[in-house]
């Protein structure tokens, strides 16, 4: 798929940066993996892993603050289905170290929140923070679309 | 859920209501009307809509991104749909602007359609703009800022 195909299968969506509104993303952001042909069974991770990155968003970059805006953007590339969360970066994003995997968590060794991360890293194919012009943290998560059936985006 | 309040440890403290505005710019092919229809029902069933005014909304907003894509937007994919909602204590505002590619006749936002007239159509199209009206609270065309022809829908949250 050439570069301008793929700005033309791209959504964007822009939210309020509110708790609870990470399941507006969600759905929306489902509705256009199931008309790409992603499986059932990644649509439920991509919803998940979505939904973490949204609340992170909201409750870390952007401080909880309701009057700032979480930007979602999706995009078809040839062998990816790549979605980007955007905050306005009241708080950057700062790597504290190696985290503790989500065993030694469960196993008492660490706080049970903080987990968003490692789950979203479980059920992605790719997924990191990327660095961005301008204000905000972008979290990209990707899917491959090898297991994507009867595409027709 | 859309409330604030803004004044609050003050006797005379008062909820104002605020609204939450959800915007959504799509690629103008058919289908795609399905993200702008679970995205409106993701936020009516928040707001506390009961299922049958969901499916309502879901149908018309449907109806609204399928002729902004298909009359509006003439199938250009370089055009884009913008979907506009915005949350009210006590109403859903649902706006659907296309790019103008071809402006929307007048008269066909008021004719009642006709059965007979519409099944010799070979798509036994022309539904849409009469479905909306009767599914939504309160419904305006215009034209968007942009130029484009828009769409305003209400739908009225009863609890």
């Amino acid at each position: 798929m050439s570069t301008s195909a793929s700005a033309q299968m791209s959504i964007e969506l822009s939210l309020p940066s509110e708790l609870g509104y990470e399941v507006i993303a969600r759905d929306a952001i489902a509705a256009f993996a199931r008309r790409l042909g992603l499986a059932p069974e990644r649509i439920e991770d991509l919803k998940t892993a979505l939904c973490e990155a949204c609340i992170n968003a909201i409750e870390h970059g952007n401080l909880l603050k309701p009057e700032l805006r979480v930007q979602v953007h999706c995009r078809v590339e040839a062998e990816r289905l790549v979605i980007e969360v955007l905050d306005q970066g009241v708080s950057p994003f700062a790597p504290r170290g190696e985290p503790l995997s989500i065993i030694e968590k469960v196993s008492g060794l660490g706080s049970l929140r903080g987990m968003g991360l490692l789950l979203i890293s479980q059920l992605c194919d790719e997924a990191g923070f990327v660095s961005r012009s301008g204000a905000g943290n972008c979290f990209r998560l990707a899917f491959q679309r090898q297991a994507i059936g009867g595409a027709h985006c | 859920m859309p409330f604030d309040v803004k004044a609050m440890g003050d006797e005379t403290a008062q909820r104002e209501p605020v609204e939450k505005v959800i915007e959504l710019r799509l690629p103008s092919r058919l289908g795609y009307e399905r993200v702008a229809m679970d995205t409106a029902s993701a936020l009516a069933r928040r707001m506390g809509f009961h299922t049958d005014r969901v499916e309502s909304l879901k149908t018309a907003i449907g109806e609204a991104v399928t002729n902004a894509i298909e009359h509006g937007n003439q199938h250009d994919a370089a055009t884009k749909v913008v979907v506009m909602l915005t949350a009210r204590d006590a109403e859903l505002i649902v706006q659907v602007a296309d790019q103008g590619r071809k402006p929307l006749d007048q008269e066909c936002t008021t004719r009642q359609p006709q059965i007979a007239e519409r099944l010799e159509r070979d798509d036994k199209g022309g539904w849409g703009i009469w479905l909306i009206r009767e599914l939504m609270d309160e419904v305006e065309f215009s034209t968007a800022p942009s130029g484009g022809n828009q769409v305003r829908m209400v739908i009225h949250l009863e609890r």
